[in-house]
């Protein structure tokens, strides 16, 4: 791809995105609340492309196609099982916050299971996982954007450079107007990534295939699970953090939110689904094709190891038009999860952390402080990505792994009457000190996987200290907040 | 039966299928039968979520 074309597409995208950032702006009205949640004011198509384009990242561009390449269709089972569990968890869980949120105006996740635990010390603890845990994915993101633009301009646009060019504007769409910018970004982005994966399989089916038809039977193993890759322990493993995403994942509940009313609530899980679907079908379609390509001697084989690069591949031997339509779809689908993240992540510093700490802050002082920790979490992206650690899917697993010990916390303050800061507080931290343990020690005991091991413990540990420990007062406020739900 | 109690009962049924169909039944079978498995599956349950959603 020609450097002065690449730059010139960048240029248009990010114009055209501060665009639409700055006229969002008139959307935004002058407080914590509103710049974080929206106030409840999304309607149905801010709603699910919002979320749609936070969840969809470049871990499905770049990530999700060369493990689909590499391992097969274990690859789409994996994305599926996410799928069924957001949904599922949707149906039952979103009414409930966002009744919570109409009720009360929380605005980070945490906020809510520190009311509901009756401690701020559970919020705090909350925020302090999700700070940690979720810098690994949000660095895997920029990881993703870099890699394709080094690999499709040919070196023309240098690692460093994208990593710079993603987290900027991840910055600049964040702190326009809040939530709003990056909602109507969403809009924008979500539509690229949409569009350009529809472009892109169609362009390879008639490119790769004009003479052949597209058979998965070709690719032998990888056409079926169990295979080399994905033994039942191994899917089993990627999948349990997965399928908890929507109620571990901060940046996706607090999406939760902004809806303005049932209907568009519900329009939102809705057209999540179409769009999640229909994306996860043609992503991993195409490293499946560029696979059988490769048996037809038309696309270069890519081992395991370098599996990353085979979107960046594409984009390399694809005709000019396609080349930059695919890096400005990579860059869209990173900004978009980047910037929701750090928003997120810093709502959560300044409620759960800053103002049960140092009560009453002005509302100046909030938005000061949320800006801050905006910056410094880009920062901490930036020198994270750059020392380029990993694979986009191992990060990405990785840090939904770090988040897991949240599931039973959030899903006991639905379900159950009981349990308190004890139980909420020493289910994150055995989880997480058990996640980290068998991720750093490499081991699995008993042969179940880490992420069992870590679900089984902070759910065990939940409920035996719950049953052992009195609820606090105003856990039937929460309850009345959802009745009819 | 109650609408969340239909849901949860299909829901489990579902997940229990994402994983058993292809370990257990399709287990290992070329060609394109595990992704239009899943993919129909999923497509089926969304269907079902959009139903219940509109009650």
């Amino acid at each position: 791809m020609e450097s002065l074309s690449t730059y010139l597409a960048l240029v248009i995208y990010l114009g055209l995105g501060t665009v639409v950032a700055l006229f969002s702006k008139r959307f935004l009205k002058r407080d914590t609340k509103d710049f974080f949640t929206a106030g409840g004011r999304f309607g149905t198509l801010l709603s699910s492309l919002s979320y749609a384009a936070t969840t969809y990242s470049a871990f499905m561009f770049i990530g999700l196609v060369g493990f689909a390449y590499s391992t097969g269709v274990g690859t789409i089972g994996f994305e599926l099982v996410y799928f069924v569990g957001t949904l599922f968890l949707l149906y039952y869980i979103a009414p409930k916050y966002w009744a919570l949120h109409n009720r009360f105006g929380y605005i980070s996740p945490a906020e809510v299971l520190s009311e509901r635990y009756g401690s701020r010390v559970v919020g705090a603890a909350i925020t302090l996982l999700a700070l940690v845990s979720l810098i690994p994915y949000a660095s895997s993101q920029v990881i993703g954007v870099a890699i394709a633009a080094e690999g499709a301009s040919g070196g023309a646009v240098p690692y460093t450079w994208a990593v710079v060019i993603a987290i900027v504007v991840a910055l600049l769409w964040s702190v326009i107007a809040g939530i709003w910018s990056v909602g109507w970004t969403d809009v924008l982005q979500g539509l690229i990534m949409l569009g350009t994966g529809i472009l892109m399989v169609l362009w390879v089916y008639v490119w790769g295939y004009s003479n052949a038809s597209f058979d998965l039977a070709s690719l032998g193993s990888l056409s079926y699970v169990p295979n080399q890759f994905w033994s039942f322990a191994v899917f089993l493993n990627m999948t349990v953090p997965w399928f908890f995403f929507a109620v571990t994942n901060p940046q996706v509940v607090q999406r939760l939110f902004a809806p303005k009313d049932r209907k568009a609530l519900n329009g939102m899980i809705i057209w999540f689904g179409v769009y999640g679907l229909l994306f996860t079908v043609l992503v991993t379609l195409l490293g499946l094709m560029l696979r059988g390509m490769t048996l037809g001697g038309t696309f270069p084989l890519i081992e395991m190891i370098n599996r990353d690069s085979v979107t960046p591949t594409l984009l390399g031997m694809a005709p000019l038009w396609l080349s930059v339509l695919g890096l400005v779809a990579v860059l869209a689908a990173s900004v978009s999860t980047i910037d929701g993240i750090i928003l997120t992540l810093s709502s959560m510093a300044v409620r759960d952390i800053l103002i049960p700490y140092r009560p009453s802050p002005s509302a100046k002082t909030g938005l000061l402080v949320g800006r801050i920790v905006i910056v410094v979490l880009a920062l901490a992206c930036t020198l994270f990505a750059l020392s380029r650690p990993g694979f986009i899917v191992d990060l990405a697993v990785l840090s939904s792994s770090l988040l897991l010990p949240q599931a039973p916390v959030v899903i006991g303050m639905f379900v159950w009457k009981r349990g308190g800061k004890t139980s909420a507080t020493l289910a994150i931290v055995s989880g997480f000190t058990v996640a980290v343990a068998l991720y750093f020690l490499k081991v699995s005991p008993l042969g179940i996987p880490t992420n069992v091991w870590t679900l089984v413990i902070s759910t065990l540990v939940y409920v035996g200290a719950a049953m052992m420990e009195k609820a606090p007062e105003g856990v039937q406020k929460f309850i009345k907040a959802w009745e009819g739900t | 039966m109650e609408a969340k109690k239909l849901f949860f009962a299909v829901s489990l049924i579902v997940i229990f299928l994402m994983y058993a169909v292809p370990y257990l039944v399709l287990n290992g079978t070329a060609g394109p039968y595990t992704l239009v498995f899943w993919a129909g599956l999923s497509a089926a349950y969304l269907a079902f979520v959009f139903l219940l959603t509109r009650r």
